[in-house]
């Protein structure tokens, strides 16, 4: 056979109400700020491991649970952690060979653990990554969250942390200082010609 | 290879309503035109189109290596210096590509022959990989094509394994973006969005011109979010000249497609395929402007800008006796369209028609998903040179 064998039509269908062409996507930081005003005062217990092994060793969690977070704090990490574009910025917050490269080309702390908490239901929650501070910045000594929250010290173990900071997306919003660097040369090739019809920028 | 006419479905324009296919007619043109298809069996799409495609995305990776490494000729393609480095960078990191649509002359006898690579921004690629695939399916279905029917056209399926594999290798979300004002263009950012969903890696989307730059350096969305694995539907050459293209090189965004591909995209491959590769069964002898007392012998030429899109500003013309000579206007031009392309150069192709087939002239587009081949597309036109209103047909091998 030289076609697709079967394809997802729910995928494609377009006019089901549920998906339409442009989605809608709801502002990120609205909504952590919302999320902050409605529950900052809540405080729950943390564990922050470092490894499954430690997960294991210092938590009532299964193994798979343990194993689970990791890879959800990892998967957070690559998301969220704070990125430098160069490693020796990256490495004066973090520290010497505290930094790596990440798969899109930035730079970006190794995780230093992730936070735990059996007041979480397990299924519903994402497990938020950590960073350590070892550089000569002024955070020095700290234990960090993607968002740039201080936890504690360096060697912390148990922690009484804001039921946001287990619970909510880091977000990694950016302040934008300009728009419209694209797009000029479309617009001066589209002026071209008489005709009112507009093609698009494919071939 | 046969034209064959065939009813049309009678629902299939609420079957487009449904799928959301909303560029099947145009400024009152018929685009998508199933009133008729075409019928190949499988020894010349397996002989005369897949091999040949996997052969020359190899040849064309060959052209690129070579270009890379020599400045003379990426100043021969109309690279911006500025850029040299990033693209030498792009190629030697491999930085993935996901798709190219190469266009062939083919009447279904004679060797496919390129006519370009559409390498950076190829489109009807949801007419192909959906579109004429639910045909297919729904003809066979209603009896109106035989149960054997098969069709060149793996797209969307081989799309979404290699979405799959680029998850593995870039981890963040992936924003698509087009230009404004196009319809066509956003159902097709849409349709591959559908495709990266389904290998399950978390999109957004933004228009090319609402695309900003944040304090520290980094691209953003309209939510002021960063943005750091960017698939464009814009040319690298306009992004190139605009504002933001200087900020670029020292961007860590991966973009798709890659920016080696603004070497595949340009018209200056031919000519270096050509030289690389001579008298390939594939190829049409084509040369750069000051090649061209090499095309003596060729009687008939096409002139093409290096960044001509959607077939904006070629021109067919036949040389006189002044071999050698550049063409003047005195030429006999044959067939020219206009358009707002040419400042950068034109190379020079041997003509060679399009298959005839009634009185439609008839191209083929083969699809590639990263370096395989992944089905074909068909336009027809009335014109010699195929342009971007000349109207879509599926196909079926039988």
């Amino acid at each position: 056979m030289k076609r697709s064998q079967s394809l997802n039509l729910n995928r494609m269908r377009k006019n089901s109400g549920s998906r339409q062409l442009v989605k809608v996507t709801v502002k990120p930081l609205a909504l952590a700020a919302l999320a902050a005003l409605v529950g900052c005062s809540q405080k729950e217990e943390a564990v922050l491991v470092n490894s499954v092994e430690d997960c294991l060793a210092t938590t009532d969690f299964t193994e798979d649970q343990c194993n689970t977070a990791y890879q959800q704090a990892v998967d957070e990490a690559n998301r969220t952690a704070p990125k430098y574009q160069d490693a020796a910025t990256c490495e004066q917050e973090f520290g010497p060979n505290q930094c790596q490269r990440s798969s899109s080309g930035f730079f970006m702390p190794f995780m230093a653990g992730y936070l735990m908490s059996s007041a979480l239901d397990f299924n519903r929650n994402r497990y938020n990554p950590v960073y350590n501070y070892q550089g000569n910045g002024r955070y020095n000594g700290q234990v960090m969250t993607s968002d740039g929250k201080a936890l504690g010290r360096i060697g912390d173990k148990r922690l009484n942390v804001s039921r946001d900071t287990l619970t909510k997306p880091m977000p990694t919003v950016r302040r934008t200082v300009s728009r419209g660097g694209f797009g000029s040369q479309a617009a001066a090739k589209s002026n071209w010609g008489s005709s009112s019809r507009r093609g698009g920028w494919g071939g | 290879m046969l034209r064959l006419e065939i009813a049309p479905r009678p629902n299939w324009q609420a079957l487009a309503q449904e799928f959301g296919f909303q560029f099947h007619t145009m400024y009152g043109q018929t685009y998508w035109d199933e009133s008729a298809y075409y019928r190949f069996t499988l020894e010349q799409i397996e002989r005369d189109l897949e091999a040949p495609t996997e052969e020359i995305h190899q040849m064309c990776l060959e052209v690129v290596s070579r270009v890379v490494q020599d400045e003379a000729l990426l100043h021969q393609c109309a690279i911006p210096q500025a850029f040299w480095q990033y693209i030498q960078d792009s190629f030697q990191k491999s930085d993935p590509s996901l798709y190219s649509r190469l266009d062939f002359a083919y009447d279904g006898k004679n060797p496919a022959k390129l006519l370009e690579n559409n390498a950076d921004t190829p489109t009807s690629v949801y007419e192909t990989g959906f579109w004429q695939w639910l045909w297919l399916e729904t003809q066979v279905d209603k009896y109106q094509l035989p149960r054997q029917s098969d069709q060149f056209n793996s797209l969307q399926e081989k799309l979404i394994a290699r979405f799959h594999a680029l998850k593995q290798q870039v981890s963040s979300r992936l924003h698509f973006a087009c230009c404004q004002d196009s319809i066509e263009d956003r159902g097709t950012v849409q349709y591959l969005q559908d495709c990266a969903e389904e290998a399950g890696i978390d999109c957004d989307f933004v228009f090319i011109e609402d695309i900003g730059m944040s304090e520290d350096g980094l691209l953003t969305d309209t939510l002021d979010m960063p943005i750091y694995w960017l698939f464009k539907l814009y040319p690298w050459e306009f992004i190139f000249q605009d504002e933001y293209g200087q900020f670029l090189p020292q961007q860590a965004c991966v973009f798709v497609e890659p920016p080696w591909k603004a070497i595949v995209s340009n018209k200056a491959l031919l000519p270096l395929l050509w030289q690389m590769y001579p008298n390939h069964p594939n190829l049409l002898p084509s040369f750069f402007e000051k090649d061209l007392a090499q095309a003596s012998t060729i009687q008939t030429l096409v002139k093409k800008p290096f960044f001509s899109r959607e077939g904006a500003n070629i021109s067919i013309f036949n040389q006189n006796e002044a071999h050698g000579q550049k063409p003047a206007p005195s030429h006999t031009t044959v067939k020219s369209t206009d358009g707002p392309y040419g400042e950068e150069g034109f190379i020079y192709q041997a003509y060679h028609p399009l298959p005839k087939f009634g009185k439609h002239h008839t191209l083929i587009g083969s699809w590639l998903v990263d370096g395989q081949a992944a089905g074909i597309s068909i336009r027809e036109d009335t014109s010699l040179i195929t342009q971007d209103m000349s109207r879509y047909l599926p196909h079926i091998i039988i």
